[in-house]
């Protein structure tokens, strides 16, 4: 063990393996990943059925792509941890986007922030039919409920939004062909819930 | 994807025309309500005829029958869905109802995309229809080999 500690490079063969020494491991952490994640035994038999078994050219192949991909990542190792790193950081950044809730609502959309008995009372809809149940928001009293029953943190204010058409909207960012209105659950400016009560 | 039987709306007297809208998507939108797809035809479920009743001036949109399929055998109706009302009004609704019109000019094998000579077009706000109007359709120019992506085309 002293004898590795006290070990310095003295010609430039030592160097160069004081180099690559880095890129040895990288590559053998990528060849552990590939071997990881292989074809399993069930698709290598759809292949076989299919007719693309792998044939000795192919392994032959293969083994020379394999062999040059290595001599790539001990050489060019910086710029591979490089490529690693940010392609690590694309990837969490897709899985945020991914997990985003998708509401129409964004802050740009926020209006003012109300009071639920405030917002009930101007919400009663009036039909000359009476098609319509006598309680706030109408046929949509039920998804009210369940949109305040979630209110239960303090932080918690509900805002009026207004979406107008030609809005590029939710996480896609589709355009909207009519007027949006509605109110959001919304807790330290980050809109956690939405509800609309008007769109197409 | 195929093109989706459209909604039905009665209109002017009791004709029944195509709707190509969906304008109860909001309700069950808010309230986590989904129906079974019986066919690639019908994504969404569900079969809703609409009708526009004039009452004092006023004309507003209403829902007055529904065949929505809770499983793949099972048909539901609009008192399932809505309990004591035979009829809905759709005040959640705002936006434009598109009701095709004479002859069909092009075919598209999608959604609500094929073409007809007139689109009914009739806006609504919280249900009131406050505007309609009629559009003429041209027939769409037929695209040319250039405009189709590489990776699509017949011949590479």
């Amino acid at each position: 063990m002293d004898a590795l500690l006290s070990w310095k490079p003295q010609t430039w063969v030592d160097y160069v393996l004081l180099y690559i020494a880095p890129g040895f491991g990288m590559a053998m952490y990528l060849l552990a990943k590939a071997i990881r994640e292989r074809p399993s035994e069930f698709a290598r038999g759809l292949l076989n059925v299919l007719g693309k078994k792998l044939t000795l050219v192919d392994r032959i192949k293969d083994g020379a792509v394999y062999c040059f991909a290595l001599a790539c990542v001990l050489l060019g190792w910086p710029g591979f941890m490089i490529w690693y790193f940010m392609n690590k950081k694309a990837e969490v950044a897709r899985q945020e986007f991914q997990d985003r809730p998708e509401f129409d609502c964004a802050p740009e959309y926020l209006v003012a922030a109300v009071n639920p008995v405030d917002a009930e009372i101007t919400s009663y809809v009036i039909d000359p039919l009476g098609k319509v149940p006598a309680l706030p928001f109408g046929h949509l009293n039920k998804a009210w409920g369940n949109f305040l029953a979630n209110m239960l943190d303090e932080q918690d204010e509900l805002w009026s939004f207004y979406i107008p058409m030609g809005s590029k909207v939710g996480k896609y960012q589709r355009m909207c062909r009519a007027e949006i209105r509605g109110y959001a659950q919304v807790r330290d400016g980050k809109i956690l819930a939405e509800f609309m009560t008007e769109s197409d | 994807m195929t093109a989706q039987v459209s909604e039905r709306l009665i209109y002017a007297g009791n004709k029944e025309i195509s709707l190509f809208s969906n304008p109860l998507s909001l309700f069950l939108r808010q309230t986590e309500i989904s129906f079974v797809s019986p066919h690639t035809a019908n994504w969404r479920g569900y079969v809703g005829t609409w009708k526009i009743i004039e009452t004092d001036g006023v004309e507003r949109l209403y829902l007055v029958k529904l065949a929505a399929h809770k499983s793949y055998e099972e048909i539901i109706g609009l008192s399932d869905v809505f309990p004591g009302f035979d009829k809905v009004f759709a005040h959640w609704f705002t936006g434009q109802l598109r009701c095709p019109q004479g002859a069909q000019l092009e075919y598209v094998h999608m959604g609500y995309g094929s073409t007809y000579e007139y689109d009914l077009l009739m806006d609504f706000k919280r249900g009131v229809l406050v505007n309609k109007h009629a559009r003429h359709n041209e027939v769409p120019p037929k695209k040319e080999e250039k405009d189709i992506p590489s990776f699509l085309r017949r011949s590479q």
